[in-house]
């Protein structure tokens, strides 16, 4: 098969196809998801309006008590950090119960000193597993997909949220934070709340793999990096 | 304006044919165009092409679907301008689009140089109608509109990740019904 031939072969394919994709609509239903950002988003943004008071106030106090701020819009929710960047390198936490089938894929993994997203992959299907050191300027932002229902959890006693899919067969994604050490992890991969927990709590440091590249030396990932609508306090 | 009256604007020969479609559908077109070629001039040119063929088929066509047949000239005019065009090579979606499908449905065997690609369209018609709608729908937003993932995300109401996980799934399933159909070896 070529890349010609599928192209022509897309050209050849039905009106009604085409049609379909043109003119579909999601059906319309307003989901738990949906409630609960509009109560949330109301809360952050006083939330917010308290911190930038805060932080003017305070700014050698912020970093020991408020290390993020977390933002929703509709389907979407972003993460702004305060404090000082890391001392030493990102301890290197890896999912150690990982399901049969799947490895670390060092190529498709990412690095920087701030950041460290590791790609598991298995011969259909892939795992996400990121950490980010809460500082200064770092930000992580996530698009929800509306058809979503949130649950408060616990990792490995440190708090985070279960974002899962009606569609059992979509990305499920946990993400929770470590205030001790001051990091923010979150995991993208398929299976209920059982399987999400499991995963998440074998998270644990190990070894960094001698194949596994070094870090790049980039700023941590800004606001400025991301692309999509930005979110104002 | 309906589509049916429109078409009879054609008929009619008159050049309100041409602005009345353009205003229905000349924002889904460019975008199309420009997916594809990644330059709004080239885009440009390649939807008043298409408009122009447009114009020549009907009469004595009258397509049963405007949108879709309109869409379709737009999209051969700017694949071939985009074939062409050797320096538009890894800059565009459609790149990114043929690159993952080419990928997956590459074969060392060259028995499918026999399928022409009529026959080859009716049996992704016929693996298309064993998906849903959802998935029909992303599958022909990434190969025939050339959208962006983040783009069918936001249609389909998933994140970005997730229509790239559904996609690749569909991929794999598209590669055994084409072995099936003995399509692919």
């Amino acid at each position: 098969m070529t890349a010609k031939l599928f192209s022509d072969a897309m050209n050849e394919i039905g009106a009604k196809y085409v049609e379909e994709a043109l003119y579909y609509e999601r059906p319309k239903k307003r989901s738990f998801f949906a409630e609960t950002a509009k109560r949330a988003a109301a809360v952050l943004l006083a939330a917010s309006l308290l911190f930038a008071a805060f932080t003017a106030a305070s700014p050698d106090a912020r970093a020991s008590l408020i290390h993020w701020i977390e933002t929703w819009t509709g389907s979407q929710v972003s993460y702004q950090y305060a404090g000082d960047a890391p001392a030493d390198k990102l301890p290197f936490y890896t999912l150690t119960a990982l399901p049969d089938g799947y490895a670390l894929n060092a190529e498709m993994s990412y690095e920087d000193s701030g950041f460290r997203q590791l790609c598991y992959e298995s011969s259909d299907d892939l795992i996400i597993f990121s950490c980010i050191y809460m500082q200064d300027n770092a930000f992580s932002y996530y698009d929800m997909g509306e058809d979503t229902e949130i649950f408060e959890v616990t990792v490995n006693g440190c708090k985070g949220k279960l974002f899962l899919p009606s569609d059992p067969t979509l990305w499920s994604t946990l993400e929770w934070i470590d205030e001790k050490s001051n990091l923010h992890f979150s995991l993208d991969a398929c299976g209920d709340r059982e399987a999400m927990l499991r995963l998440a709590e074998s998270a644990a440091i190990t070894e960094r793999p001698a194949d596994f590249p070094q870090p790049e030396e980039k700023e941590p990932t800004s606001m400025n990096d991301i692309t999509g609508e930005k979110v104002e306090p | 304006m309906e589509d049916a009256q429109i078409v009879e604007l054609f008929f009619a020969r008159s050049e309100d044919a041409i602005s009345e479609l353009d205003q229905k559908y000349g924002k889904l077109y460019h975008k199309l165009a420009d997916n594809i070629l990644k330059s709004a001039q080239d885009a440009e040119e390649c939807v008043n092409d298409a408009y122009l063929s447009t114009w020549n088929a009907i009469p004595p066509q009258r397509p049963e679907s405007l949108s879709a047949f309109v869409g379709t000239l737009v999209r051969r005019c700017s694949i071939t301008r985009y074939r062409a065009n050797t320096a538009m090579k890894r800059n565009s979606h459609y790149d990114v689009c043929m690159e993952e499908i080419e990928e997956f449905l590459a074969s060392p065997r060259r028995t499918e140089e026999h399928c022409e690609a009529k026959e080859l369209a009716a049996v992704i018609e016929c693996f298309l109608d064993t998906q849903s709608k959802e998935n029909r729908v992303l599958f022909m937003r990434r190969y025939w509109y050339a959208d962006s993932y983040a783009d069918i995300g936001r249609l389909l109401g998933i994140t970005e990740s997730n229509a790239r996980l559904r996609l690749m799934r569909m991929r794999k399933q598209l590669k055994t019904y084409l072995i099936e159909q003995e399509v692919m070896a």
